[in-house]
């Protein structure tokens, strides 16, 4: 790190070299008092907390909201499972059957079709008597429509007959 | 640094002599480095001279020390500010002593740490994180059962156990280790009861049955319920969080759940042979819930995540390997043509009083199995109600008869195939034929007849069948009823398949006449179905399925077995055979015909071999239906077991036929017949 003198061609060779004056400069002034550089330094840690408390604040309530909101469509598939099972048990074709009788209705075996094409009809169409397929009309009655029966096991050790709501007690 | 360590030398030897005079003991103690040097770093910054010498000069005053060391700091010009000393001593030995032990308790501290880190790092990591890691099952969901248009056949619900801890319960949770207040013990007191209003309000039954389970002494676990729609608990939930005073703010406790999933059947009975169940740990046990039950119950997941006592910590680790659920299976049944088909056959067996009954509907030109229908049947969902165990089994598959007069149609094709029958050969029928040391007869008393092969069918003769099939080679005749499916389990995808029973080459002769009318072999019923398939479609024998497909949980589909075909007759031979079951329903008999479509068949009237007393014992009736009989589609085929009103199975199978075809033709878009029946000889001159 030592300097080393320049030689300028230029220069005049006689006499001694000169050298540049040392002068004594003023140290730098500082841009903020120690009191001011102390309370930037509280500012800055505080505001830091702060920022940290308001996101761990936000996180667990964004985790509570998301805990809830879980919990929410757990139970909304719960009640979404309840109603297929009911629903795909009053469209099962016994049902069906069994609703359609109640109304009156019949099943014709006489098939007959329209070609669309022409408009020419295959077939006989016959309409029913009522007295065919009787066998379709001597159904069993088909059970309650029903939420699958829970297996009770409270109070049955002894021996208690305990019935159980057909209904299941959902409403 | 040289400077301030000369000065606090000479400090400290000034005070030592300064101390010499009045009490060694306490300048003794003033001899630290770092105690002495604080005076020399004072003095850099300010004019030291100042204020120790008036502090000092006022405080000390009095005493000789002072006066002493007066002169001294006068005869400098400045004062210096005393040092503040620390009373830990000087001794260099102490110093060196407790530096030694402060060396050793770093060197344990980093030894150990080093431990922890470098050697029992992951071990001891391990640890922690199990200590702080919750660990949650993540069951997977049952893959469903369907049919070929989607319709649900088996599905699961998702449900619950309810448990209950009978000693929450009666402190409403609580804590036993201090003395409860008055509303709480108001609480505690009518905890029970509350509760098992609400079980009864849900779950049905009485409070007072629960109420016993509810104040179990000295137990913490009592379960409640089994399968308890999960729905069902989330109302239970909520009253038990309405608590005391219906406004959730004192809450009952006590009541747990954990999964307990539901298999549900929706269509009830229907088809509840095919699909079976599964037992009480949701495991499949007949049907294609056993047999399929490793792909249907899919694999569990878990769910891994960091919790404190406080619940879930958030933005802590959470590994979840979610579930697989099981496969969903399709099945080739029609459960709008299951029910008629069930519904036929429940009224066929009425009428004819069969012990059971099993009615098979396939596409002739695939092998689908498009019903399968026993009788009786049961509901999957309760297995138990059954009275006869053998009524859990699916009859269609895994009972083994004799086929009677239908294998008459197998025997036909053969010979047509091969060149030596068509539906007008000419043959001579005695009253009676040898066979064995025996005599073979109709089941119609006749003398001779002049019967066409037709005739032969239409009239179903034995006599007439065996002196045909004796045109045959014996190891030919086993060989095509093999290509036939017979004697080999058809592997249809159903469990519990039966072979059957079928004669070898070498089997003797009356064997040979036996099996040409349908004894002295056995079949089950989608085997006779699938063979009677192959005689009508043209020739090709399809393997019967009943898997349409299989999808993953994640939507792709599963390969399944391709059902094998092959072709064991001519179409020529087939037509024939067609031509010859016509007659059975156009020239024999009366009302066998189904209003608009062209129908052939073949009744069966078997002897039934009881295998108890090794002796035929009672008939089993049956009768094949193909329609429509110019372009066969649907084979129909009904059996009834031990019918006691009669034993014809033109009289008791052919209705149900009927009845389903029926049904059946309109629904699979059949269109009607535009050619009559031909009227074609059954005798001949």
């Amino acid at each position: 790190m030592s300097a080393q003198p320049v030689h300028l061609d230029s220069e005049p060779t006689t006499g001694a070299p000169q050298r540049p004056r040392l002068t004594l400069l003023s140290s730098q002034r500082p841009m903020m008092s120690n009191v001011g550089f102390g309370v930037f330094i509280a500012v800055l840690v505080a505001v830091g907390l702060a920022l940290v408390m308001v996101v761990t604040t936000s996180v667990a309530a964004q985790s509570r909201e998301l805990a809830a909101l879980r919990k929410e469509a757990t139970e909304l598939g719960y009640t979404a499972a309840a109603l297929t099972t009911e629903l795909q048990s009053i469209s099962s074709s016994s049902s069906l059957a069994l609703r359609a009788a109640d109304l009156g209705m019949v099943p014709n075996p006489y098939p007959a079709f329209i070609n669309l094409a022409d408009g020419s009809i295959l077939g006989e169409p016959t309409p029913v008597r009522g007295n065919e397929a009787t066998y379709l009309r001597q159904l069993p009655p088909v059970p309650a429509l029903q939420q699958p029966e829970p297996e009770v096991v409270a109070g049955t050790q002894d021996g208690v007959d305990l019935p159980v709501a057909p209904a299941g007690g959902n409403p | 640094m040289s400077t301030e360590r000369r000065r606090s030398t000479s400090t400290g030897s000034d005070s030592r002599r300064s101390a010499a005079s009045s009490s060694r003991a306490s300048t003794g103690k003033a001899g630290g480095k770092s105690s002495s040097s604080r005076p020399a770093a004072r003095s850099k910054g300010r004019p030291t001279q100042q204020r120790p010498a008036t502090k000092g000069a006022t405080k000390k005053s009095s005493t000789s020390r002072s006066t002493t060391r007066r002169p001294a700091s006068t005869a400098r010009g400045r004062s210096y500010k005393k040092a503040w000393r620390l009373p830990v001593g000087r001794s260099s030995t102490r110093i060196r002593a407790f530096m030694v032990v402060m060396a050793l308790v770093v060197t344990v501290c980093i030894g150990r740490a080093f431990q922890l880190q470098a050697f029992d790092s992951e071990a001891m990591a391990a640890q922690a994180a199990e200590k702080m890691q919750s660990t949650r099952e993540l069951p997977a969901t049952r893959g469903s059962i369907t049919d070929r248009d989607g319709v649900v056949l088996a599905a699961t619900e998702p449900a619950m156990l309810i448990s209950v801890d009978p000693d929450m319960v009666m402190t409403n949770g609580a804590d036993k280790r201090y003395p409860m207040s008055e509303r709480k013990q108001e609480e505690a007191a009518a905890a029970p009861q509350a509760v098992a209003e609400i079980l009864a309000k849900h779950l049905g039954g009485r409070p007072s049955t629960y109420l016993d389970t509810l104040t179990e002494e000295d137990s913490r676990y009592e379960i409640i319920a089994k399968k308890v729609p999960a729905a069902t608990w989330i109302e239970i939930q909520k009253d038990m969080k309405a608590g005391f005073d219906g406004e959730g703010r004192r809450p009952w406790w006590g009541l747990f759940a954990t999964s307990d999933p539901i298999r549900t059947y929706p269509q009830r009975a229907l088809a509840g042979n095919v699909v079976g169940f599964v037992n009480g740990e949701g495991v499949g046990s007949a049907g294609l819930e056993a047999v399929l039950d490793d792909q249907l119950d899919g694999e569990p997941g878990q769910e891994v995540y960091d919790a404190s006592t406080y619940g879930r910590i958030p933005l802590g680790e959470n590994v979840m390997t979610p579930a697989v659920d099981g496969v969903d299976f399709e099945l080739t049944l029609d459960t709008d043509l299951q029910w008629f088909a069930e519904q036929a056959l429940a009224d066929g067996v009425k009428k004819s009083g069969a012990a059971t009954g099993m009615a098979v509907v396939m596409n002739a030109k695939s092998g689908e199995l498009l019903a399968l229908a026993n009788s009786p049947s049961y509901n999957p969902a309760n297995p138990g109600a059954v009275e006869d165990p053998g009524d859990l089994s699916n009859r269609a598959v895994s009972n083994a008869y004799e086929p009677g007069s239908v294998q008459k149609v197998l025997t036909m094709a053969a010979l047509a195939d091969a060149g030596l029958v068509t539906p007008d050969t000419k043959v001579q029928v005695e009253s009676r034929i040898a066979s064995g040391g025996g005599y073979v007869r109709d089941s119609f008393s006749h003398g001779t007849l002049q019967l066409t092969a037709r005739g032969i069918i239409a009239q179903s003769s034995n006599i007439g069948t065996i002196e045909l099939a004796r045109l045959m080679d014996k190891g030919d005749l086993s060989s095509y009823l093999a290509d036939f499916g017979l004697g080999q389990a058809p592997g249809s995808g159903l469990p519990a398949e039966t072979a059957g029973a079928l004669p070898g080459a070498d089997m003797a002769d009356y064997t040979r006449d036996q099996i040409s009318f349908g004894q002295g072999l056995s079949v089950s019923a989608v085997q006779m179905a699938a063979a009677v398939s192959a005689v009508v479609n043209g020739g090709t024998y399809h393997q019967p399925t009943i898997l349409k497909s299989a999808t993953a949980a994640d939507g792709t589909a599963l390969e399944l077995p391709t059902p094998g075909s092959r072709r064991v007759i001519s179409e020529e031979a087939s037509d024939m055979v067609v031509n010859m079951m016509e007659a059975v329903i156009t020239q024999v008999g009366k009302d066998r015909e189904i209003p608009g479509y062209r129908t052939a068949g073949k009744s069966g009237t078997a002897q039934r071999f009881d295998p108890d007393c090794k002796c035929y014992n009672g008939y089993t009736a049956s009768f094949v239906g193909v329609a429509p009989a110019e372009d066969p589609q649907l084979v129909v085929y009904v059996v009834l077991d031990q019918p006691r009103n009669g034993n014809s199975g033109s009289s008791l199978a052919l209705p149900v036929v009927n009845n389903i075809l029926q049904m059946a033709l309109p629904r699979y878009n059949v269109l009607p017949s535009t050619t009559p029946a031909p009227e074609e000889p059954l005798t001949y001159e």
